[in-house]
Parts: C-alpha cells; structure tokens; sequence
C-alpha cells in the first residue's frame, strides 16, 4: 500500500465520526484508531550501486515493543549466510536473547531482546542498510 | 599518470548551509549525494536536498556529527566513495581522514598527515619558517615553563600574545603587557587549553596591535599544481569570530597582494598540500604581513572568493579528490569587482549575543543583480538549539567596493527572518558606519565602535 494511500485513510478517518478504520489488502492489513497514538513508520531499503530501490514498509499498530537499531549499520537475520536466522515472526523469545546484529565496520553488533515475548513483525531486510532508530522488530 | 575516479556518490558529513552548499554542487555534477543526520535534525534542509538520506545516532553531537564509527559505517552501507567534511565537526579531524581513506573512501580534504601538521600551530608555524613565510616573532617551539615563557617575552618584547598549540576559535589566548602579569596569564591559558582542547601546551607570539585579518585562499591538485585565489579581509571580527568578510582587501597594494600571495603558495607547495587551503596572515599598520596559521578544510567564508574570481571552490575541492590536474594557472586568476558577506546568527546582539533558536516561519530573502544566499532556513523550518548559530549567509558582489556597500545595505534592509531574533541590525550598523565605509578598521572595529 502506498504511503499516500495510507495519508487518505487517516484523513477520511478524521473527517468522520468513526473512531477504528480498518482495511485489509492481500496480506496487509492496516487499522487505524483516533484515540490511540497512531504509529506510522516508513523504512526505507538501500540498495548500494546506486539503485534506489526504496519499497515501504508501513508498520501501523501500537501492538508491542519496538526493538530499535541503536546504531547505524547493516541488519542480519543469521550469524551466517549459511545459518538460520535467529529468530522467525511468532516465535517465542526470553529477555536477553540475541534476535539479530547490526553490522558496522566489520564489527557484529548483537542485539537482544528487551522483553520476553513474541515476535510479530520484523521489519528490515536481511543485509539491508538500517539507520539509527530504525524499528527492527517488534515483540509482543 | 592520471587517475580519474569519476565519484559517483558522496557522503556530507555535516549539516546546514555548507552541507546544503556541497549537496547542491554534487547535484551540479551528477555525483549522488548521501546526507548524514542526528535524531531530531529530519526536517532539516540537507536531509531532504539529499538523495539519500540516513539516522546516525541520537541527538548528541559526539554521537552523531562527531561520530567517525556511524559516519563511516553510513558510508561504506550506502555505497558511497568519499566523503566531504564541510567545515567544523570532523573537518580538521586527522584521525577521521585517515580512517576514510583506510575505509577505502575518498577524504575530500588534504592528507592526514597535513591535517595534523597544520593543526598543530608551532609545528604550522615552524613549516612557515620552513618555508621562508615571514611569521610573528615568538617562541621557538613550545613553551617549557613560566621561566620559559618569561625569557622568550624579553626576547620578543611586550606586548605577547600565549596561545595553545592546538587552539582555536580564539581559545585558551591571553594578552600579557608587561611581566608581571605572564605568570597567571600562563597558567589560565594552559587550563583553558586543556579543558578546550585536551593539550596544555603553548606557544607565544608578539602581539601585534591592531592588526587587520587577511587570508589567501590556494587551491592545490595532487600533482603539485598550487595556485592563489586572492585574499579574503576578515578585520571585522567579535572576539575572534568572523561577522562580517570582503574580497579584495581594500588595504593591499598590488605588491603586497603578489607577496603574500607568492608566500601563500609556496608553503602549500613546500608541505605538498591538497585541495583547498586558506593561510591566515595579520598585517601591521607598516604593511607588514605575518603567517599566523593554516585552515586545511573550505571555509565558511568561501563564497566571496568565488564571487570575485568566477571558480567554484566546492566544486573544485571535488575535482582534485577525484584526481584531476587544475584547469587554472595562476595567470588564468582574475580578480573582478568586490564582494561582501555577511553572516545572519540567530542571536541577540543587545543580550550578549545570547543564541536565539527557536521556529522560522517568516523568511524573505533579498534577491537582485549580484545577490547571494547561502542558507539551510526555509518557511517553517526551526532552528535548532543543538547547532551553531549561524543561519544564512548574505552575499554581495558589485563591481567596486561602493557598490558592494550599497547592495548589502539592500539587502539587509529587505531580508526579514522571524519570529526568532538575528543580528541582521547589527550587520546593518557595521555596513553603515562610517569607518568601515572609509576602510578605516582592523581587528579592533567591533569594540571600538560598539558598546556591548
């Protein structure tokens, strides 16, 4: 879904009486609610060579803890090309447990987790560049 | 043997109006342009000229401007070959360059070990010495002791000047006029430097009284090609920070500009310099010019320079990084007519000059024949406490100093920025005065002729 699209959803939503708005397009499902924080989060992909490839990936619900890159780097999903990734959306996690590294300057910076819980989105591409702050998943 | 890289995309490492000035010129030149931000500077112009854009760290400047670990990691992640430092932050940061380069990206700048040559001021000062370029009497080297320093001032003669090695923005300086002041000028200064600067050590200089603040900008390739772009008057200066710069400089005759022009080159010459440098003399009321120190980054005050002789130094400072030979010889530099600029700060010159960040929502920009504003301010935009204070820079360019004076006053007179307070009236006083008119001033202007 477009970024513009979403920017017509809000609008229509505050311009009516409705306070929940939700809509559903393929596997993206978006809900929007007026009273609540909406949290809106837009990544951007960098693709080296100069390509810009940019895909959106709009992140709309209050539903858990945002775990954030504290720095700027390359995001890993595995320890290795050839190893599985840490962690997999709905899987269980324990506070402390590494769930993925942020890579800068050859060094591995690993990144565990805040809370105990599920993860529910993971919203970087592995070996995508991530910037400082940038959500990397969320736990619920 | 030419080596041409053809840089394809730069990353700024900085922000506000220079990182603006540098995007804008990579535009000029089809080089992507990656910019750098801290939390909390998103909306800032650079972020969104840039063709990318990238969060480096929270809001504290060590964690992000001066963050050499998440500039380079930027860099390499976003595929960029070099790296411009614009001026301040990591710009004079010997380490920074050489970490670039290991990181098999382009510094543009000089090389390391330049940065660190030049931003030591005795071992500046001694190449200067090197490079036969007359120098202030002073020490030779350092000072060991306060007997030391006591000994050297007999030597030199008061009134000295002690001044930290690795100082700068007018710190850790004092003014010592006879004797029995040195000893607690001394140790203020080394504790000044210290806590400014980590490095106690000082030199002395004797101190020139009223001296006038003018200083060469020379451009340098990587194949020994090193040429002069004229000089730049920095007199009018509030406690050693620039407010106002022109070029040419009324004060110098044609052979005092050939001298110190000659001179200027030959050191960079001597010391194998790239890019663009500027050397910074003080001449005495007898026309006599003395090599204080080297600025090895582009400045702040570029712009006027490139008003009078038509170069584009960014642009050129590009160019040389990627390897090309100048396209000018000394003879192709001419200069044209006169220019002005003045700095706009967000400040309160009836407070102290007092910062004055806070939101812009009306900003008219004066405009016309030979006008030019460099700035990151645009309707809406809000300036930031985090930062310098320095918002615009108003720039003129007639063909005669009278006409320069006049268009300033223009625009000073039509530019408006607000709410926030800027020393826009302030500007205007100094350009009405009538000694700065007459060209009757020095490094002394501001506090002769203000009360503040």
């Amino acid at each position: 879904m477009e970024i513009k699209n979403i920017e017509s959803l809000i609008k229509l939503l505050n311009e009516s009486d409705l306070t929940v708005l939700e809509v559903q397009e393929g596997d993206l499902r978006i809900r929007i609610e007026k009273k609540k924080d909406v949290v809106i989060k837009q990544q951007s992909e960098y693709v080296s060579n100069g390509n810009m490839d940019t895909r959106a990936i709009a992140e709309v619900e209050e539903i858990g803890h945002k775990v954030i890159s504290p720095l700027v780097g390359n995001f890993y999903a595995s320890i290795s090309p050839s190893e599985p990734p840490f962690v997999k959306v709905g899987q269980a996690v324990t506070e402390g447990q590494v769930i993925c590294i942020v890579e800068a300057m050859k060094v591995m910076n690993e990144i565990v987790a805040p809370v105990s819980g599920v993860v529910r989105v993971i919203n970087a591409q592995n070996g995508a560049v991530v910037e400082f702050g940038q959500v990397l998943l969320v736990i619920e | 043997m030419k080596i041409i890289n053809m840089l394809k995309k730069i990353l700024i490492a900085n922000r506000g109006e220079i990182a603006v000035r540098i995007i804008r010129a990579c535009n000029e030149m089809d080089i992507l342009t990656v910019a750098v931000y801290a939390a909390g500077d998103e909306s800032s112009l650079h972020v969104q000229l840039a063709d990318e854009a990238i969060c480096i760290g929270p809001r504290s400047m060590q964690e992000s401007y001066l963050n050499m670990t998440a500039i380079l990691s930027a860099a390499i992640a976003t595929g960029s070959e070099a790296v411009h430092p614009g001026f301040g932050f990591l710009s004079e940061n010997p380490e920074f360059a050489a970490r670039c380069v290991e990181c098999g990206l382009v510094f543009i700048g000089p090389k390391a070990q330049m940065i660190l040559d030049m931003g030591d001021k005795a071992r500046a000062r001694a190449l200067a010495i090197k490079a036969k370029v007359p120098v202030i009497q002073g020490s030779t080297g350092v000072l060991k002791s306060v007997d030391d320093a006591k000994r050297t001032a007999k030597k030199i003669k008061y009134p000295v000047l002690i001044k930290a090695v690795s100082g700068g923005g007018g710190k850790g300086m004092r003014v010592v006029e006879r004797e029995e002041e040195l000893e607690m000028a001394y140790k203020t200064a080394q504790f000044e430097a210290q806590t400014s600067f980590g490095d106690p050590t000082l030199y002395m200089e004797r101190y020139i009284i009223k001296p006038k603040h003018i200083e060469f900008q020379i451009l340098a390739d990587k194949f020994g090609n090193v040429i002069h772009l004229g000089e730049r008057d920095c007199s009018i200066q509030r406690r050693n920070q620039k407010v106002l710069e022109e070029a040419p400089s009324i004060f110098l005759s044609e052979k005092l500009r050939l001298q110190m022009g000659e001179a200027a080159v030959r050191l960079a010459k001597n010391v194998d310099y790239e890019g663009v440098g500027t050397i910074e003399y003080l001449v005495d009321a007898a026309g006599d010019f003395f090599f204080i120190e080297m600025n090895t980054r582009i400045q702040v005050e570029h712009p006027i320079t490139e008003m009078i002789t038509g170069i584009d130094l960014v642009k050129e400072q590009i160019k040389v990084a990627d390897g090309e030979k100048l396209a000018y010889r000394q003879r192709d530099v001419k200069l044209s007519g006169h220019a002005i600029e003045c700095r706009i700060n967000a400040e309160d010159p009836a407070k102290q000059f007092r910062p004055c960040p806070g939101p812009v929502d009306v900003i008219f920009f004066p405009g016309g024949n030979g006008v030019r504003i460099d700035s990151a301010l645009y309707p809406g935009c809000s300036v930031s406490p985090s930062y310098d204070s320095m918002i615009a820079k108003i720039i003129v360019h007639g063909t005669n100093r009278a006409e320069a004076i006049a268009k300033m006053k223009r625009c000073l007179e039509e530019c408006i920025i607000g709410p926030i307070t800027t020393n826009i009236d302030f500007q205007y006083e100094i350009i009405n005065n009538t000694s700065y008119i007459n060209g009757d001033f020095d490094t002394s202007f501001i506090p002769t002729h203000f009360k503040l």
